[in-house]
């Protein structure tokens, strides 16, 4: 046998080398894929458990869910028509909103349209000019409005040489849910 | 690495020297040492004629053997011993502490000692103690590699393999520091005699300060062809005593003498030394406060007058961790060699175990785990449809909600403005983006009025981290005008 003939350093080196070949090689082969594999279970089960708790209480709040659904359905209902139809209505409601509000609208731009998950936005800059007063009216009227109009942008100048007179200009969308 | 899978071993000790076959099982527990039982047979008297040797020995081997059978007696453990007037004993000062020098100086005591050449002869040595002068107090034990080797075949033959084979000087001295230790006798400050009657020989040793410092055999014993033998044995005991004296430049006319062994003539003899030798004499029974097992406390009724002794023996068998050990080198090497192979294996083996173990209990909980995740799956197979369904419908509530709402509207920013813009501050200009920021430009006629407005602006509930972007002085009309700009980011 070669081992009784080594040095006693000599055997020892051989038995860590030996040991730790043996450990590394358990390590890369045994032990790291289990780990690997043990972790990606562990995460999967994570993940699944969070989504299960989310659909559960999701299951849980059906009935009050579905309610308010229900109470907004009028509201949401989707309305038909093109892209150009819808953007003809959301002109003709804003006309319709700045000249009950006395407002004097200089000029309307459609912005593209964008669409989300489950919904399109139509979007129209606007540049307007009025009195503080009429223009909180017509801002009022238009978040009002039937069409659920919603301000994602003002801008309010004050003009110079014109006391009450401020220009505005405004980004107005509104959506259609698909 | 030393594993003691059980608490418990039975160490047997074995006795051939003399004129029977003693067989001494003693069960090792943590804390305690239990003799289990004790078996012993008369063999034929022991002759050192060449030609009877051999059959005389194998008599010996059958007898163990039948012995062993028939008791069933444990022998994975066993100890034995070479008989003191089989080995020559040397109690030696050397001036060395160090185990590796002493050897080497023992190797030339040794041969000096006997009339063989060094490597005929085995030897051992146990320190005894040692001084601050770097010398060292030792029992030196020699002994001719024959009578070894005749030992080890009989116990051979009888299919025994010692694990070591001691001194019986040695292992008697062990004995009596048990029996010494339960009985509470004061063995650190006296000097001790103990003589250990055999049928055949007699044993005695002296003891100073709980050490071995003085061996001797006798050939006289009770069934020696010698008449009168007590009267001689007395004679041997008092050339022993007076040559103590000598050696120790001590007196020991007061020394206490204790007796064992052949319980048969120990009274006698006790009687004889108490009237000649004019000194304390004390007889110690073999199992004198020794835990015995129920078994072995009935048996040793009839060692009420037997005519043989048990302690070396007891000896043997009450310590498996003597130090000297008679076994030749070549036996020592190969037994060094097995048990370092064993513990290997015992160390793979059990590496092994706790390997397979955490593999087996990794996988079991990968499976475990896996179950889970398909019990999880299965179960959002059947929420998922609904839950997505009724996911589908919240964002659409939430979505229309967030619209119909004031948060955040535009009209909600103006109107807290129109509340807390103060007279001194003039707006000319107010950017709102929706969900992220208010920007005002305006002027004031001090720079002051600014950071009182920033200051206001802070406190509102619809801004957080509010900045102000620039404030610069101008003048119009010999009238100095700040004018400023205010980032304000809106809250969540």
């Amino acid at each position: 046998m070669m081992i009784p003939t080594l040095s006693k350093r000599e055997r020892l080196i051989l038995i860590c080398t030996v040991a730790l070949l043996f450990t590394s090689l358990v390590y890369a082969f045994i032990l790291e894929p289990i780990i690997t594999q043990w972790r990606q279970v562990n995460k999967e089960v994570t993940v699944k458990r969070l989504s299960l708790e989310k659909g559960l209480r999701l299951l849980r709040q059906k009935e009050e869910i579905t309610q308010r659904f229900q109470g907004l359905s009028a509201i949401m209902a989707a309305e038909g028509g093109s892209q150009e139809e819808q953007m003809a209505k959301l002109f003709s409601e804003i006309e319709t909103l700045a000249r009950g509000a006395n407002v004097h609208i200089l000029g309307m731009k459609p912005l593209p349209v964008t669409k989300s998950a489950f919904y399109k936005k139509y979007t129209v800059e606007i540049d307007s000019q009025g009195s503080i007063e009429k223009l909180v009216e017509f801002l009022y009227k238009l978040q009002h409005s039937k069409q659920i109009l919603r301000v994602e942008f003002l801008e309010l100048n004050a003009k110079s040489g014109t006391k009450d007179s401020l220009k505005v200009t405004l980004l107005a969308n509104k959506i259609t849910l698909d | 690495m030393n594993f003691n899978i059980s608490a418990k071993k039975i160490v047997t000790g074995i006795d051939i020297s003399g004129e029977w076959v003693r067989i001494i099982e003693v069960e090792h527990f943590s804390t305690q040492k239990v003799i289990k039982r004790f078996i012993v047979k008369k063999i034929p008297r022991t002759t050192e004629d060449e030609a009877t040797k051999t059959s005389q020995d194998k008599q010996i081997s059958d007898i163990l053997k039948e012995l062993i059978k028939e008791n069933n007696i444990d022998t994975r453990y066993c100890i034995t011993f070479i008989p003191r007037y089989a080995a020559t004993v040397r109690f030696l000062k050397l001036p060395s502490t160090e185990e590796s020098e002493i050897e080497g100086m023992i190797n030339i005591q040794a041969a000096r000692q006997l009339p063989f050449p060094k490597e005929e002869i085995i030897t051992d040595f146990r320190m005894i103690a040692s001084d601050e002068k770097g010398f060292s107090d030792l029992l030196l034990v020699m002994v001719h590699q024959d009578v070894v080797t005749r030992h080890l075949e009989i116990l051979k033959n009888a299919d025994l393999i010692p694990e070591a084979v001691r001194i019986s000087s040695e292992t008697l001295w062990h004995w009596f520091m048990q029996v010494g230790k339960k009985q509470k006798l004061s063995l650190r400050n006296e000097t001790i005699v103990l003589l250990n009657i055999d049928s055949l020989s007699c044993e005695i040793g002296i003891f100073e300060a709980a050490s071995l410092v003085m061996s001797r055999s006798i050939s006289v014993g009770p069934h020696r062809p010698l008449e009168n033998w007590q009267r001689d044995l007395k004679e041997e005991v008092l050339r022993t005593l007076t040559a103590y004296e000598k050696q120790h430049d001590t007196d020991t006319s007061t020394t206490k003498i204790f007796l064992t062994g052949a319980n048969a003539f120990l009274n006698s003899l006790k009687d004889v030394f108490l009237k000649e030798l004019s000194r304390p004499v004390e007889i110690l029974a073999p199992l004198q406060n020794l835990s015995v097992s129920q078994r072995a406390q009935t048996d040793s009724n009839s060692l009420k007058s037997s005519e043989f002794s048990l302690s070396f023996a007891l000896g043997c068998a009450l310590d498996d961790n003597l130090s000297i050990d008679l076994l030749p080198k070549a036996i020592k090497d190969k037994k060094a060699i097995a048990d370092l192979r064993l513990k290997f294996i015992r160390t793979a083996v059990l590496s092994g175990l706790v390997l397979t173990f955490l593999l087996i209990s990794l996988f079991s909980s990968f499976y475990y785990r896996k179950l889970e995740l398909g019990s999880l799956k299965d179960s959002l197979k059947k929420v998922a449809p609904v839950a997505k369904r009724i996911e589908k419908m919240q964002e659409r509530v939430k979505l229309i909600e967030h619209r119909l709402g004031p948060e955040g509207t535009c009209l909600e920013i103006l109107a807290e403005l129109y509340k807390i813009v103060p007279p001194e501050i003039s707006l000319g200009k107010f950017s709102f983006e929706e969900g992220k920021s208010v920007t005002l430009r305006g002027a004031s006629k001090t720079m002051s009025d600014v950071f009182k407005f920033v200051t206001i602006l802070e406190k509102s509930a619809h801004f957080q981290k509010v900045k102000l972007r620039y404030a610069n002085k101008r003048r119009v009309e010999a009238e100095e005008i700040t004018d400023f700009q205010i980032n304000c980011p809106l809250t969540k």
